[in-house]
């Protein structure tokens, strides 16, 4: 298993990201290197922690200028990751975060496809079958931007051609697609025609793979109305694991395992002003749960080799401290021992 | 408000405390020290932390002899009384009357003999009447050890009368009173514990119980729909106990000494093969939450100046590691709880 873990770089200068709640009521999600994170030796002891901490690949969170003007300051780390001394310890790819403020409307898609050009082209592009990865946030958004089926199955041809034209011998890329769920809010199989339909699109629009950002849930829907937010991390992960045999079951697009490394956003919530914008958090994570979760995965990946993406998997998040997804070490909480339980499971899984 | 908190010493020694989940899976909980405190030095240095941290004194767990064997998990106590700044905080014992350390009618004056250095102790927690404070942490026991209501007030006077041959003006008895549950582990408002126990006149002051309090009201389990759910959220875990303080005090009821929860998380101590020994936990507490639960019992305090026990409440715990009760500084949050329930009591000067 080669797992790779998303990248976020709200930190690289204090803003919204560092909410009252979250400095104070959850400053154990700290970094241990502080919470600025934001030069070339910085990122150089990131890619040896994330490394050494069984990470085969970081998948940066890259935003597209929607509104014209300069890329956020968010796509910089990228940059930096390429500027490190030990940038080949880990390969890189991006996870284009297409969703609101960094939409691409069809007439952007060449220029996005310019600017994603000399990261494709980078001697430490992940790759699947030679060709360099290139992951999308949200499917939906990628076809509505885009304007039909169609026209986004002739804008990725358009991202292969300008790939080949540069020597490469194509791009591999992958959505980003959630998993069907019941009514009360969890992952479900129950409906196969649905999960059909739904991977079908995901092939029809044009995609050379699937995998997730995460399957957080929004709140658990008791029978009689009320709603629960409070969640097992347990849960948590098995909802991804039942997306996976998902995915793998009704879908015939290779699939790339998107695991979970905790969601909990409350830092980023607002209870008393907007409720709706609650979601379940499973504050109850351990290391050994953690462990778990990523030998499950190494296992199916072992079980379903013919449907994975080469044998890659990737977890969210290396550093999502806002929402509640991070395997960095922190200074205190579960501190380098969700990163060491990661190591564990990729060697134990790579045995 | 004048608040203290639970003291147990289980980290006297490497023992069954430390599971094998305790040191993997919450390693965050190990204190600031090291799990290991059994030195006078290290006491005075939690003193300090606790008086810094706005707590006033101690209720150190204390076990009686079973067997003749002294358990060395109450060393804490003299451990307290040797530093040199036990002056700092005032203390008093919480009698664990339970599995482990019952005491039968038949070893009650041995172990008033016990309790007396430390009730008379210059350090001793006392009333706003100059009563020292002993809490005993099973009413049912008690009862039930002592052998009727009878007895049990005849052996509780027996302490009085002994206090007041050492010069005191006697001693404030204070039971540990949980809440009743139904069959889906939701608290009753109507039941009979809630008229028969703590009234004046009722079960419990016919024991010879001064006052009430409790070490904490953890829930066992909470079924919906038939469903056994044991994730819980602090606020509702703090909600039950605020819920907790009403129920058992009120006009014409023994004073009562609201009980605060600093934590409820016993998955280190709970064997996954055994779910019956599964409790609700609640993983998700801040130090934002812990603020204003104690701030809402110094409210309290404020607001039933004569239901209360003093100005007294008590927090569970300082150090039940195990269990999830913690506001002593851990590795994991860096002192955040505690600073948490200093500003909190800051607001409540005693």
């Amino acid at each position: 298993m080669k797992l790779g873990a998303y990248y976020y770089d709200g930190w690289y200068e204090f803003r919204g990201n560092w909410t009252p709640r979250l400095l104070n009521e959850f400053a154990e999600r700290e970094p241990s290197w502080g919470w600025l994170g934001n030069t070339v030796e910085n990122m150089e002891l990131q890619i040896d922690l994330a490394a050494d901490g069984g990470l085969g690949f970081f998948a940066f969170d890259w935003y597209y200028p929607e509104n014209g003007g300069e890329e956020r300051g968010n796509n910089k780390c990228i940059d930096r990751y390429l500027a490190s001394k030990n940038a080949n310890r880990l390969d890189f790819c991006l996870l284009v975060a297409n969703h609101q403020g960094a939409y691409i409307y069809r007439d952007k898609w060449e220029d996005a496809c310019a600017r994603f050009m000399r990261f494709l082209k980078s001697d430490h592009a992940l790759k699947v079958d030679g060709k360099p990865v290139i992951i999308f946030f949200s499917t939906n958004e990628l076809v509505r931007c885009l304007g039909s089926v169609e026209e986004t199955n002739n804008c990725l041809a358009y991202l292969r051609e300008e790939a080949k034209k540069e020597g490469l011998p194509g791009v591999f890329v992958i959505g980003c697609a959630g998993p069907q769920r019941t009514p009360d809010g969890a992952v479900s199989l129950v409906k196969e025609q649905v999960w059909k339909d739904w991977c079908n699109r995901l092939k029809d629009i044009g995609l050379d793979g699937v995998t997730g950002y995460n399957y957080h849930r929004g709140a658990i829907i008791r029978e009689d109305g009320t709603k629960d937010y409070l969640y097992p991390f347990e849960d948590l992960a098995h909802d991804h694991e039942v997306s996976w045999e998902g995915f793998i079951n009704f879908g015939t697009l290779p699939y790339m395992p998107c695991l979970t490394g905790g969601w909990d956003d409350r830092p980023n919530e607002k209870p008393d002003k907007n409720p709706e914008k609650r979601s379940c958090y499973s504050p109850d994570i351990t290391p050994p749960q953690l462990y778990h979760h990523v030998k499950a995965c190494g296992d199916f990946i072992k079980e379903n080799k013919q449907k994975i993406t080469e044998d890659y998997a990737i977890i969210y998040a290396w550093n999502e401290n806002g929402e509640g997804g991070f395997v960095c070490p922190t200074i205190g909480g579960h501190k380098d021992k969700l990163l060491s339980a990661c190591k564990r499971a990729v060697d134990d899984s790579n045995k | 408000m004048k608040l203290g908190a639970y003291y147990w010493d289980g980290w006297y020694a490497k023992n069954g405390a430390w599971t094998e989940r305790l040191l993997n899976e919450f390693p965050d909980r190990e204190p600031v020290w090291g799990w290991l405190g059994n030195t006078v030095e290290n006491m005075e240095m939690q003193v300090d932390l606790a008086a810094d941290g706005g707590l006033k004194f101690f209720a150190y767990d204390w076990y009686y002899p079973q067997r003749g064997k002294v358990s060395e998990m109450n060393d804490a106590v003299d451990r307290y009384l040797n530093c040199k700044n036990a002056g700092r905080m005032e203390f008093c014992l919480l009698v664990a009357n339970h599995d482990g350390g019952y005491i039968y009618r038949e070893n009650w004056e041995d172990a008033c003999r016990r309790f007396m250095p430390y009730l008379t102790n210059e350090h001793a927690l006392k009333t706003s009447d100059g009563r020292p404070v002993i809490l005993f942490f099973d009413i049912r026991s008690l009862h039930s050890c002592l052998g009727d209501v009878a007895e049990c007030k005849k052996c509780i006077d027996y302490l009085r009368e002994e206090c007041k041959k050492e010069g005191l003006p006697g001693v404030c008895v204070v039971g540990c009173g949980g809440p009743p549950r139904d069959e889906n582990g939701d608290i009753p408002l109507e039941h009979p514990q809630w008229t028969e126990w703590y009234p004046k006149g009722g079960f419990c002051e016919a024991l010879g119980l001064d006052a009430l309090t409790g070490y904490n009201h953890h829930r066992q389990i909470k079924v919906r729909g038939g469903e056994k759910m044991y994730i819980y959220p602090y606020e509702e875990l703090a909600k039950d106990h605020e819920q907790v303080w009403d129920l058992i005090s009120g006009n014409d009821r023994l004073p009562y000494m609201p009980c605060v929860i600093g934590g409820w998380d016993c998955r280190p101590w709970e064997n996954l093969d055994k779910p019956e020994s599964r409790s609700c936990y609640s993983p998700d507490r801040t130090p934002q939450q812990i603020y204003k639960h104690v701030k809402n019992a110094g409210e309290w305090l404020k607001n039933n100046q004569e239901k209360a026990l003093s100005d007294l409440a008590i927090v569970y715990a300082w150090n039940e590691n195990g269990e999830g009760g913690i506001i002593e500084p851990t590795r994991g949050d860096e002192g955040r709880f505690l600073a948490a329930v200093k500003k909190a009591c800051d607001e409540y000067p005693s």
